[in-house]
Parts: structure tokens; C-alpha cells; sequence
């Protein structure tokens, strides 16, 4: 008869650490599951990278991992041998091995970090990436349980940091960080609109259900949330985490728009704000990996609250489009900070601690009074036009015109649209158009001046719906007829903003080439207000 | 508010059925055979010796006093009538060690010495309280705490509470005394509330044991002092603190009288109701005998002093080779070295459960441990001081209002021991204590 001495309590709860991080995965799998359909509808190559990103971001960490743990399962499989001499070293050593991946979760790092990298990311780039997320991130600091950042951000970082150009491939709008194609990805959209949406081409539902450009996971909205509510009542993730992260967001951007004179499309906008830009995704599946989150409930909270402060910092002051990876590291640093900082009862000392959360709320809802008050003044004068397009208009001869359209940001040119103008001023149309050059870096939006020319490669084929790129083409650019002023005015709308453009025109910005479609048609309508034609 | 405290206590999965293993079944009497022998300490339940008033040799009956308490000055009775026929040295589960045992011989006679006379109706508080002590009564609620004491020369006391929330898994005691003596119970309810002047005296249990409730509510026309009101099935809801700020919203800092409040067990209120009115000691106790461990599950009534062992065995004995053994609910005991220890009067059950094995991993930091905590201090937390030997931490984490209810263990999602680290850390702050008064008095012998 054997008695067991080991400390009491005798029971414990069935949940296991294993169980929360297998759920976790079924929950990225899904969203993971959600990208690879919505890119095969763009197109096989998509939806492929799509797949591809995934496993070779998960199977790289598994692998890092397997060979840094080598050493100490070898030794752990000869130990075992010795103490029984009728085992087998390498079965043993391979039991040892199964033990520690399969605890040490590395997949889940993995899947996180393949949703967070945009679809164009080379794959050399994502094994890079990966391999310093889970060696820098995890690994040296002592493996799971040690590790103070979050690996899939660590690596996310590291990608942006060496590697931004080859991510912000074939990228118009550079300044974007986290864009790869020819279309501006709404994040940085809107952050060239200083974060307001007017101008913005935006479609709520759209956002919602992840059906445009971003990262792989971060898209996906609406799924994120459901998953989100569905992890939280599981216990998989602290349900106060996101909600007092995004709820700090939402308010902030309420206030924001308000302030920034939306009236009652305040909280469309907000909605819209904490939608795009990795926030969901951030708040359900990165803020909330426990390892890198103080352990106290209050703790937890100022960790939310703080780190919504630092997205809104880092988006509205510094202009970096995806501020939640940034925000999630730094509170990951200050996490140990917050621990320390939090003694004696949980139960006690309950103000103060609801002072500190209520501080830093109010602080980010001060900044999105603010930053709503200085773009309202902005958007007042039209500022943001001038400061995009720019046109020289010359006569050439009776009615015809050559014009030199400019597109930039802050003093950069992105891009030049030159082209000869006919106009009829009698009958006020428009007779002919010549674009004598364009962009020229082979994206959509060349394959919009010249008629779908342009060899649609596989990459493009996403934008492409070539056929509504010719329509727009013989439409607009070609004419077939003439086409009268109103036609370009009324697309150019009173406010030059694509949120007031037709639905053509809307049909081809939805399918990218954003700035290309806007810069001409400005350039057109520039040439008939010189020659007098608008009234 | 409770958003970012601890919510201090957490419904224990399955608690249900662990309970209906016995709840239903009736009370066995225990075999002759299995008390052929009866075992008292020359300890009190609290290991502190006893001064002895018996030895090896002596005849006794139901009654005799086997030896005085020396810390309380209570009397500790021998269960059954017989003849000591000699000492052996047997383990004793809060000492920890093995302490010297009278072995009595049963003689089933059970010859009675009247020990006590009953008191009458119009009895003094300070008579009954005397009576208390006299009765040898200790909470069986598991602490062995002298009862009388609580109540002598009491004041400010509005709230008795007695507690029969049982929230351990498995045990069943409290549930089935309360069943079969429910007019005993609320006549020990209305003499507490009156020796300790208290405006109501309310009888707590979990909301499920609606026949309990039923039964009492059938006679407490009789009894206007008592009340009944029934807790969440949480864990711990039996613990005195959060009973108290579950039924009064009341919170205290050392003592539940600071809240005006005094707690005591059902069945220590049986006891004494037995004690006031009918001059009657403790002899026996049902113990829940339960788990995966042991052949048959039951509560059996036993005399006080008999063996786990034989307990065991008349219960068909173990179902593993290797299981552990508790005395008490599965959450707190700790396992018992071997089965040759005796059941006193403050045990209420023998959990047995088969061995598993746990496997520990990193902690996750998922807090879970801090959420729940019902003495709202933050395990974790103490245990990474404890590990990075951070004595000031450990201080300033309150580590000493761990009341070891296990729940952090229990929830952990890692399976670490996180209990143990916090009573590690106890202890290093007793052991610091004790350097700190040493190096005082050293220094000032010095001068
Ligand atoms: S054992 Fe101590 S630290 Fe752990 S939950 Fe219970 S009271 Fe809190
Ligand atoms: S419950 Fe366990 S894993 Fe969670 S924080 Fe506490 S010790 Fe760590």
C-alpha cells in the first residue's frame, strides 16, 4: 500500500493550460481559415500565399524550437536509458521532444504572426521574421511562461523594421507601412486623411466582414468578434482586456469626431476606427496572451487602458497607421512594471486603483477631443486637397490643353499624370483625351489609363476586374463620345472627395488604384475650370 | 467594483456529485470488530499535551476524563468502556508526527460515568457557557477550537452564524446531522444566541439541501430566534470570512466579533444543545468516508478514537494500491503518511482518492489564481517572490491572510502548487520574525 504525500489540494480543475492554448489555436485556425477563402476568391496565387504564410510561420518556430530544445531532450532520453537500460535513446529522446513542443505552444506564436503579415510578404521574410520572434521574443528569454514580449509581435516588428520595403511592395502610397499593393489599404487611407474618413471610400459592412486589403487575419472584424466573445465566455482570454482596450478607442474616437464636427456620424466613424487596423485582432488575440499581461485583475486593466492610450498616441501623432503592434509591445514592457506596483488585497485600495484606470482613460479621451478639434480646422479649408493633387494647366492651342497633374503628400510627388485635353466648349464636353505618361510602376492604376495594356500580372489580377478598368477606360479616357463637363464634375464632387464620387468611379476605386482614378479625374476637371467651363 | 478585485470563491465542478456518493446512503454504525480497539491521544487536538488523568492499566468507562487540555483547560473523554492495556506510538494528522496513544480495549459495555449534569431552563449564560467547557466541546468544523471561548464574556455580538455550508467536496456530515437532528440543532441555535445575546442567530447551508430546509422550516415557528438562509454552492463559502460578508456584508480584519458576528459549526450547536440540556458528551462522530479510493462509499458513526485503518477495511478497503489518504476534504488535508491514524472529534471525513499524477508547466499568468483568491491577496505573485527569495515582497503581498483554502492550486491552469509556494512563503516571514526578535533580544541582552 502506497500513500500519496503530495501537497494538498487532491483536486484540480479538469482545465489545462494544454486545452486554453488548443482552443486558442482552433480560434486562430478559423480566422486563418477565414483569410485563405477570402484570398482564393482574389486568386489562386493568393489564396495560396495565403496558406503558405501560415505554414511556413508555424513550421519555422516548431523547427527553431525543436532544435533548441535537442540538446536537453537528448540528454533527458540518455538519462532515461540509463536509469533503464531496455528503452531506446532515440524513442526517448523523441518523447521528450513530443513533451516539450507540445507544451511550449509554439504554433500558436506561429498562426499569430502569419495573420499579421500581409499577403505579398516574401516567404524568406516571414522564416526570418519568424525565427526572431520565437528565438528573440520567447525562447531566450527562457521559453514559455518567460517570455516578456509577445513573440508574434517581436516578430511583426522585426519584419516592419528590415524588411518595410519588401512588404510595402509594389506600394503607391509608400507611406503606408504596412500596405502591399498598388491600392491603398485603408489603415493608411486614413492616415494620410490625419485618421478623419471623409474621403474615404469606405463601406462599413466592408469593414466589417474583412472583405478588403490588410494583413491576413486583421481584416476580418466581425468573425474576430464573435471568436473574441466566444474565447472570453470560455475563459480562453480575460474579457476585460479587449473590452476596456477597445471601449477606451471607441470613446476616444468618439470624442474625436465629434470634435472633429461629424455630429451623429460620430459613432459610425468610431465604429469604423476601432475596425480597421489590426485593433480586433490586436485586442482579441495579441493584448491578451497572459504570459505578457500582469496577473492582477486591476493590473490587467491598466494594461488594456494604457495601451489604447498608446495606440491613439501612435496613430494620430506619429502617423503610423498600425499602432496597436507598437502599443502591445510597449505595454508589454511596462507589464512588469504594473505588477510590482500593485501589492497587498486586490480587494482593497479599490479608488485608487480605479483613479489610475479613470486617468489614463481620460487621457486618451482628452487627446481625441484634440486631434478632433485640429483636423476639424483642416478639413474646414480643404487642406488636405491642395496638399494631394497639384495641376499646371497650359493652353496649347484653341481648346486644346496640356495639364501636369501632381500627386503627393507633404512635399513628396508619388506620382505624375501628364495628358492633352480637347475640350468642345460649345456643347461643353470633353472630345479627346491623351495620356502622354502615367505612373508607370505597372499597377492597376496604369492599366486604367491606357486601356488595360498592362499585362495584368497574377499579383494584379486582384484589383483587377480588368473589364471595369476598361469601361472606366472607354468611358472616361477613351471616348468613344464626347463627354460633357458634368460627367468629370459631378465625379469630382463639390468636396474632392472620393466619398462623394459616382458609382463608376466608386466601382474602380473599390478595386484599387485610388490616387490614379482621383488624380485624373481632378486633372480633367482642373483643365475646364482654366478653360472656363465650370459654372 | 468586483470587476478588478477578487471575486473569492468559484463553484467547484462536479462538487455535486462528489457529494451524492454519500448523501443518500444511510448512516452505517461501525462493526465491534473495527472497534475492538480504541486509540485516544495524550494530545489535544491541537498537539498540545494533555495533562493526564489516566494510565496504562486503569479501567474506564463512557465519561472518564483521559486527560485535561493544558492550553484550554477542557477535558478530553474516553468514547467507549474498557481498559487501557497499553501506549503505542501512533501518527497524529496535526501534529504531523507520532505522538503516544492510549489503547483502550473495547469491552462493549458500554458502562456510562455521568459526566455532566443537565442545566435547567432558567440557566445563566455563565453556567451554560461553564457547561460548554465542562462538555469538553471543540468546533467540528474542522479547527478543534474550544467553543466556550467564544463565548466567554461576550459582547457586541448581534450575528450568530452557524455553519453548515460543508463546501469541501465529498463531506457530508454536517448534511446528515442536520437531517436526523434538526430539533437538537435549533435548540443549540437559540442557546448561542441567547448565552451570547445576539438579535438572530441564522443557520447557513447551500441552496440545494432543500430538504433540510424543509424539515427545519416545518418547527422553527417554535424557535422565533433562528433563522435559515442558504449560500451559492461555491468554494469557500464555509470559510468564516466569506460567510460572514456573504450573509452580512460585513467585512473584519482579524476576528469575525470585530464584525459582531460569532460562527460556529451545526454540529458543534448539536453538541452543545446535547451538553445544556441533557448532560450528554461526545462520544462518537459520523464521518463521511468517500472517494475513488475506497471500496464503499457511506458516513459511519464511529467512537471517537477509532482507527482510519479499521474504518477502512469495514468499508471494503482501498480500490488502488497506491491512493491518497486525507482526514477531511480533498482541497485542504494534506495526505496522510499511513492509515493507522485515529478520527477525533474535530474530523469530519476520510477522503481516499487514487493517485494521479500532476505535471506541472510554466505558469501562464493568467491571473486565474489572483481572481479567485478569498483572502484577495495574489498567489502568483508570492510565489514568483517566493522563487526569487523577495522576503519584502512577500510581506507586501499580505501572504500571511492566506487561509490555505487551496483554491489557487485548484484553478491553475498549470497544475503548480501554487498554495505551497504562498505557505512557503508564510513561513519564511514567521522564520524572518523570529531572526528579527532574536537579534533583538540579542542585542538588547548586550546592553
Ligand atoms: S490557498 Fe491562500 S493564496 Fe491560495 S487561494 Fe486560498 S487563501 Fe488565496
Ligand atoms: S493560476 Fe496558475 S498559471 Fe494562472 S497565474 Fe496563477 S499560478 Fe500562474
Amino acid at each position: 500500500m502506497k500513500f500519496s504525500m503530495s501537497p494538498a489540494p487532491f483536486l484540480r480543475r479538469k482545465r489545462t493550460t494544454l486545452a486554453i492554448m488548443l482552443e486558442l489555436t482552433i480560434a486562430l485556425a478559423l480566422v486563418w481559415l477565414a483569410s485563405i477563402i477570402y484570398y482564393f476568391t482574389i486568386g489562386t496565387n493568393h489564396g495560396l500565399q495565403a496558406i503558405l504564410i501560415g505554414v511556413v510561420s508555424t513550421v519555422t518556430m516548431m523547427l527553431v524550437e525543436f532544435l533548441f530544445y535537442l540538446p536537453k531532450c537528448i540528454k533527458d532520453g540518455k538519462e532515461a536509458v540509463s536509469k533503464n537500460s531496455e528503452l531506446n535513446c532515440f524513442k526517448e529522446t523523441m518523447k521528450a521532444m513530443g513533451y516539450k513542443l507540445s507544451h511550449s505552444f509554439g504554433w500558436v506564436s506561429g498562426l499569430i504572426l502569419a495573420l499579421l503579415l500581409p499577403v505579398g510578404t516574401p516567404l524568406y521574410v516571414v522564416v526570418v521574421s519568424a525565427i526572431i520572434a520565437i528565438l528573440v521574443g520567447k525562447l531566450l528569454f527562457g521559453g514559455f511562461g518567460y517570455n516578456i514580449f509577445n513573440p508574434a509581435i517581436v516578430g511583426r516588428i522585426f519584419a516592419q523594421l528590415c524588411f518595410g520595403t519588401s512588404l510595402a511592395y509594389g506600394v503607391e502610397e509608400s507611406v503606408s507601412d504596412f500596405t502591399i499593393f498598388t491600392g491603398a489599404t485603408v489603415t493608411s487611407q486614413l492616415s494620410n486623411n490625419n485618421w478623419m474618413t471623409t474621403g474615404l471610400d469606405i463601406d462599413l459592412w466592408k469593414l466589417l466582414l474583412g472583405n478588403y486589403q490588410g494583413t491576413l487575419g486583421e481584416t476580418f472584424t466581425l468573425l474576430i468578434l464573435v471568436i473574441g466573445v466566444v474565447l472570453a465566455i470560455r475563459k480562453v482570454i480575460d474579457w476585460k482586456v479587449p473590452v476596456f482596450y477597445v471601449g477606451t478607442l471607441y470613446l476616444a474616437s468618439l470624442l474625436a469626431g465629434f470634435c472633429g464636427g461629424y455630429g451623429l456620424g460620430s459613432f459610425e466613424y468610431a465604429l469604423i476606427q476601432i475596425s480597421i487596423g489590426g485593433i480586433m485582432f490586436g485586442a482579441v488575440f495579441c493584448l491578451t496572451d497572459p504570459v505578457t499581461n500582469p496577473t492582477s485583475p486591476s493590473g490587467k486593466v491598466i494594461f488594456a487602458v494604457g495601451a489604447a492610450l498608446f495606440t491613439f498616441v501612435i496613430r494620430y501623432f506619429a502617423s503610423a497607421p498600425e499602432g496597436v503592434a507598437y502599443s502591445i509591445l510597449l505595454m508589454n514592457m511596462l507589464t512588469p512594471l504594473i505588477d510590482r506596483c500593485i501589492k497587498g488585497f486586490t480587494t482593497k485600495k479599490l479608488l485608487p486603483k480605479w483613479g489610475v484606470i479613470g486617468g489614463i482613460m481620460l487621457a486618451s479621451m482628452v487627446l481625441g477631443v484634440s486631434s478632433g478639434f485640429v483636423n476639424h480646422g483642416a478639413y474646414d479649408a480643404e487642406y488636405r486637397r491642395q496638399n494631394e493633387f497639384s495641376s499646371v494647366v497650359e493652353k496649347v492651342e484653341d481648346n486644346v490643353y496640356h495639364v501636369e497633374v501632381e500627386q503627393g503628400e507633404k512635399g513628396r510627388v508619388w506620382s505624375k499624370i501628364e495628358m492633352k485635353v480637347t475640350l468642345d466648349m460649345n456643347n461643353r464636353t470633353v472630345t479627346k483625351i491623351e495620356v502622354l505618361s502615367y505612373g508607370g510602376n505597372g499597377g492597376f492604376g496604369d492599366a486604367l489609363l491606357t486601356g488595360g495594356e498592362i499585362e495584368f500580372s497574377d499579383d494584379f489580377a486582384y484589383f483587377g476586374d480588368k473589364n471595369k478598368a476598361l469601361a472606366f477606360y472607354d468611358k472616361y479616357i477613351k471616348l468613344d463620345s464626347p463627354l460633357s463637363f458634368d460627367e468629370y464634375l459631378t465625379i469630382y464632387g463639390k468636396e474632392n472627395s472620393i466619398g462623394n464620387w459616382s458609382s463608376e468611379a466608386k466601382g474602380v476605386i473599390r478595386v484599387g488604384a485610388t490616387y490614379t482614378t482621383m488624380g485624373f479625374i481632378y486633372g480633367v476637371c482642373e483643365v475646364i475650370n482654366y478653360a472656363g467651363g465650370a459654372q | 467594483m468586483s470587476i478588478i478585485s477578487s471575486r473569492g470563491y468559484l463553484h467547484l465542478k462536479g462538487i455535486k456529485e462528489s457529494k451524492h456518493l454519500t448523501s443518500d446512503k444511510e448512516v452505517l454504525e461501525i462493526s465491534n470488530e473495527a472497534i475492538a480497539k480504541i486509540y485516544i491521544p495524550e494530545v489535544g487536538p491541537n498537539a498540545v499535551p494533555l495533562t493526564l488523568n489516566v494510565k496504562v492499566g486503569d479501567e474506564v468507562k463512557v465519561g472518564s476524563v483521559i486527560g485535561i487540555r493544558t492550553d484550554f483547560n477542557i477535558p478530553v473523554y474516553c468514547s467507549v468502556s474498557g481498559k487501557i492495556i497499553a501506549e503505542e506510538m501512533l501518527f497524529h494528522a496535526v501534529a504531523g508526527r507520532p505522538v503516544k496513544h492510549f489503547v483502550i480495549e473495547n469491552d462493549f459495555k458500554d458502562e456510562k460515568i455521568k459526566a455532566l449534569e443537565p442545566l435547567g431552563e432558567d440557566a445563566s449564560a455563565e453556567e451554560i457557557v461553564e457547561q460548554i467547557r465542562k462538555a469538553g466541546i471543540v468546533g467540528l468544523g474542522g479547527a478543534g477550537f474550544p467553543t466556550y471561548i467564544k463565548y466567554r464574556g461576550v459582547k457586541d455580538i448581534d450575528t450568530v452564524i452557524l455553519n453548515g455550508v460543508e463546501c469541501e467536496p465529498f463531506l457530508t456530515t454536517d448534511y446528515k446531522e442536520m437531517q436526523e437532528k434538526r430539533e437538537l440543532l435549533l435548540k443549540g441555535a437559540t442557546i448561542l444566541g441567547r448565552i451570547s445575546n445576539a438579535k438572530e442567530v441564522i443557520i447557513a447551508f447551500k441552496a440545494d439541501k432543500v430538504d433540510v430546509m424543509a424539515k427545519l422550516n416545518e418547527i422553527i415557528a417554535d424557535y422565533p430566534l433562528v433563522k435559515i438562509k442558504t449560500v451559492k454552492d461555491a468554494y469557500p463559502m464555509g470559510w468564516e470570512r466569506t460567510l460572514i460578508k456573504e450573509l452580512t456584508s460585513r467585512e473584519y480584519d482579524r476576528l469575525p466579533s470585530e464584525a459582531h458576528v460569532i460562527v460556529n459549526n451545526v454540529q458543534t450547536t448539536i453538541e452543545v444543545a446535547r451538553a445544556v440540556l441533557y448532560g450528554e458528551i461526545m462520544t462518537h462522530k459520523v464521518v463521511t468516508v468517500s472517494g475513488d479510493g475506497v471500496t464503499k462509499q457511506s458516513n459511519v458513526r464511529v467512537p471517537i478514537g477509532t482507527k482510519v485503518s479499521s474504518i477502512v477495511e469495514f468499508l471494503g478497503g482501498y480500490t488502488d494500491e497506491n491512493v491518497a489518504l486525507l482526514l477531511g476534504g480533498p482541497m485542504t488535508s494534506k495526505g496522510q503518511m499511513n492509515d493507522g491514524v485515529v478520527i477525533l472529534p474535530n474530523c469530519n471525513g476520510i477522503t481516499i482518492l487514487k493517485h494521479r499524477a500532476i505535471k506541472s508547466l510554466p505558469c501562464l499568468r493568467c491571473g486565474a489564481c489572483v481572481e479567485h483568491c478569498p483572502a484577495g491577496i495574489q498567489p502568483v505573485e508570492i510565489k514568483i517572490a517566493v522563487e526569487s527569495k523577495n522576503i519584502d515582497r512577500i510581506a507586501s503581498l499580505n501572504a500571511m491572510s492566506c487561509v490555505e483554502c487551496g483554491l489557487c492550486s485548484y484553478i491553475c491552469p498549470s497544475k503548480i502548487d501554487v498554495t505551497e509556494f504562498v505557505k512557503k512563503g508564510k513561513l519564511q516571514l514567521r522564520l524572518q520574525e523570529q531572526k528579527k526578535l532574536a537579534q533583538q533580544k540579542a542585542a538588547e541582552a548586550k546592553k
